[in-house]
């Protein structure tokens, strides 16, 4: 695809334990293992997956708050991912981070003026003048007001102070905007008014997201596209209503039967998949599938070769050797 | 929507006293800190008057002997230095204090010179050493903490092998031996030229030698902030290195540093008493508390008022210095709420 905003191709990022002088105590740990997918121009591509199978560590490669350590990452057609200096900060004004934990994500000594100015002063965008201008017309955008801006942020709740993280990250109107569970620290029903704050924007200004998120139920309102990570691989990759209505690989399917049913009706058809056993240490992964310890439907082969994630009829990627569907 | 409908904008109310305007409100109602600041600028003022109380009350030079002199005490004229009250008269008795506001308030030491006009002197000395040297070591352990925590990597390595380097040294060993050979000569390097007797030595000299023990806790707190959110949030941006380090970790360092000033200075007091108790820190005739402690060391039978003053000096200013450090800490701990 070249008229994809982002591109990342077999992006790998490895950990090594142990001693650092003894290389016969070395573990290699691959949170990230060879990830490739792109996101359109204001498209959304939520990555979902349990905690700990590396969608984290993705979005911060994306990001490069991270070093990859294989793999490319293309971003508007520059290759990124050895950019360095001043050539890396000028990427970072297209590409903004929301983080998880809005207590921790602003700088307790700084009032919120001087957090959501400060994108704009570091790339130099305007007067003082305007940076004030601009800094209220953000504020406002986000939903609070600009007496806001003279507060420090221990005196916001958690769901205004993810409103100013979003301020922030909006201030360069970057092209991209990678957000790390914004709303999974949050109140079930502030994490609703988030979603609806992000969906507005995303529409508004044409915005692309990498949304990470382990709740599917919030990845069903917001992404157009869903990515399934488990231990470092994306495992399907699809359209949103597609894959959570029908899903083609076992992970998923069982994924998708532990969101609850609001209907006491529908609930009671419902089947739950429960897995068996706890997500295998991604220090020493199984050998083929990496999903077969768990898997209801595994075979042989699965115990032998990793399935390659490959084109379905109907058009999702799935890494599986039997898939459910399509 | 209008805001009474908005329930995220209900709650205007002014907007919080900053950070610093919190911590000393609550330093305020620190009864015990309060008090030991108190004290700790009676101590630095009276030092500070040191010249004017030698002038017009004591009516001394307490930096020339007064081996033959004499004072008016009751009515009657004594010798300042009078022959020992042994049977064999050896040695000499100094006068002893009058406890009261004029010449001699403190008695005499053995050179007939004025312990309590000393006493201000040498804590102006003791003041000055202190609080400077804390400066610099607090200075240099912000820079190299601050440097090698955020930078990790080479700068991170060759600066914790410099502080390792200091710390292998016992702290008191490393002083005794730079003051040993610096004292003896003076440094003479290129444009700078310290002698022998300036004060500079001992302040340079102390406020090196702590450097690694608050280098360390620096650089551990800024390994920490370097992973939070918020500075990860700032790199995102683009920033530039300087920026990050002025507004998001530096300021999360000072309140540590401020806890650790009075604790420092304390610990500066102490070992320039100490070195100039061993004769390697302020030179005679310059005086400090440790000078006069040194010089009180031969009457100590005879006189012990010269050795007991500066010493008694030396614990109530480090005792203040501890107990506003505590005061400082608790003040500066945002979990500790404001008590009413």
């Amino acid at each position: 695809m070249s008229d994809a905003l982002l591109s990342i191709d077999k992006l790998t990022k490895t950990y090594t334990t142990g001693s650092a002088l003894l290389a016969s105590g070395k573990t290699m740990i691959r949170a990230v293992d060879a990830v490739s997918f792109t996101i359109a121009n204001g498209e959304t591509l939520g990555l979902v997956g349990e905690s700990g199978c590396g969608k984290s560590t993705l979005g911060r490669c994306v990001t490069r708050l991270l070093d990859v350590s294989s793999g490319s990452i293309t971003l508007a057609g520059t290759d990124i991912t050895r950019q360095r200096g001043a050539a890396l900060r000028e990427t970072r004004a297209g590409l903004q981070m929301i983080f998880q934990d809005p207590y921790a994500s602003l700088n307790p000594r700084r009032r919120v003026r001087d957090i959501v100015a400060e994108p704009l002063i570091v790339h130099h965008r305007g007067t003082r003048r305007d940076i004030r201008d601009n800094v209220a017309a953000l504020i406002q955008a986000v939903g609070l007001r600009s007496e806001h801006l003279d507060r420090f942020p221990h005196e916001f709740s958690g769901g205004q102070r993810q409103r100013v993280g979003i301020a922030r990250a909006l201030a360069l109107s970057p092209k991209l905007i990678v957000a790390d569970e914004p709303v999974s620290a949050l109140d079930v029903s502030v994490q609703a008014q988030i979603i609806n704050l992000l969906t507005d924007l995303k529409r508004e200004r044409g915005i692309a997201f990498l949304f990470i998120a382990h709740d599917l139920g919030v990845v069903r309102q917001i992404a157009d596209r869903v990515a399934v990570m488990y231990l470092g691989n994306i495992i399907e990759l699809g359209a949103t209503e597609q894959i959570l209505a029908a899903p083609a690989h076992p992970y998923t399917e069982a994924l998708i039967s532990a969101v609850p049913v609001a209907d006491p009706a529908r609930a009671a058809h419902k089947t739950r998949i429960v897995l068996a056993g706890d997500p295998p240490s991604p220090a020493n992964p199984p050998r083929g599938c990496p999903f077969h310890p768990r898997c209801g439907y595994a075979t042989d082969i699965c115990k032998t070769t990793k399935p390659a994630l490959e084109v379905l009829n109907d058009g999702r990627f799935t890494a599986c050797h039997h898939p459910r569907q399509g | 929507m209008s805001d009474a409908t908005n329930p995220l904008v209900t709650d205007i109310a002014p907007p919080a006293p900053g950070y610093w305007a919190t911590a000393g409100r609550k330093l305020i109602r620190d009864r015990a800190a309060i008090v030991s600041l108190a004290v700790l600028i009676i101590i630095a003022l009276l030092c500070a008057a040191a010249p004017w109380y030698a002038q017009h009350i004591a009516r001394t030079d307490p930096f020339q002997s007064n081996l033959s002199g004499t004072v008016i005490r009751h009515g009657k004229t004594v010798e300042v230095l009078a022959a020992a009250n042994n049977p064999l008269h050896l040695g000499i008795e100094p006068i002893g204090p009058s406890w009261r506001l004029g010449p001699y308030m403190l008695g005499a030491d053995d050179q007939g010179r004025d312990v309590a006009a000393r006493l201000l002197y040498g804590g102006r000395n003791s003041l000055i050493i202190s609080f400077i040297s804390a400066g610099i070591c607090l200075g240099l352990a912000a820079i190299t903490g601050i440097l090698s925590g955020y930078f990790g990597g080479w700068t991170d390595r060759i600066i914790s092998w410099l502080l390792d380097a200091l710390w292998a040294f016992p702290v008191f060993l490393l002083a005794i031996s730079l003051s040993v050979v610096l004292i003896a000569h003076g440094i003479d390097i290129g444009p700078i030229r310290l002698d022998a007797s300036s004060l500079a030595l001992p302040i340079t000299i102390i406020g090196i030698i702590y450097v690694p023990y608050v280098a360390r806790p620096v650089r551990g707190l800024v390994i920490g902030l370097r992973q939070s959110e918020y500075v990860l949030a700032a790199i995102g941006i683009g920033g530039p290195a300087w920026r990050i380090l002025w507004f998001d970790i530096l300021p999360n360092v000072i309140s540590s540093l401020v806890v650790f000033a009075p604790l420092i200075v304390a610990l500066d007091l102490l070992t320039e008493a100490a070195l100039s108790f061993l004769s390697i820190g302020v030179q005679p005739p310059a005086a400090s508390w440790g000078t006069i402690i040194e010089n009180g060391e031969s009457l100590i039978y005879t006189r012990p008022i010269v050795a007991i003053a500066p010493g008694i000096a030396i614990v109530i200013t480090v005792l203040a210095l501890n107990i506003l450090g505590d005061g400082l800490r608790d003040a500066l701990d945002p979990r500790a709420k404001l008590r009413n």
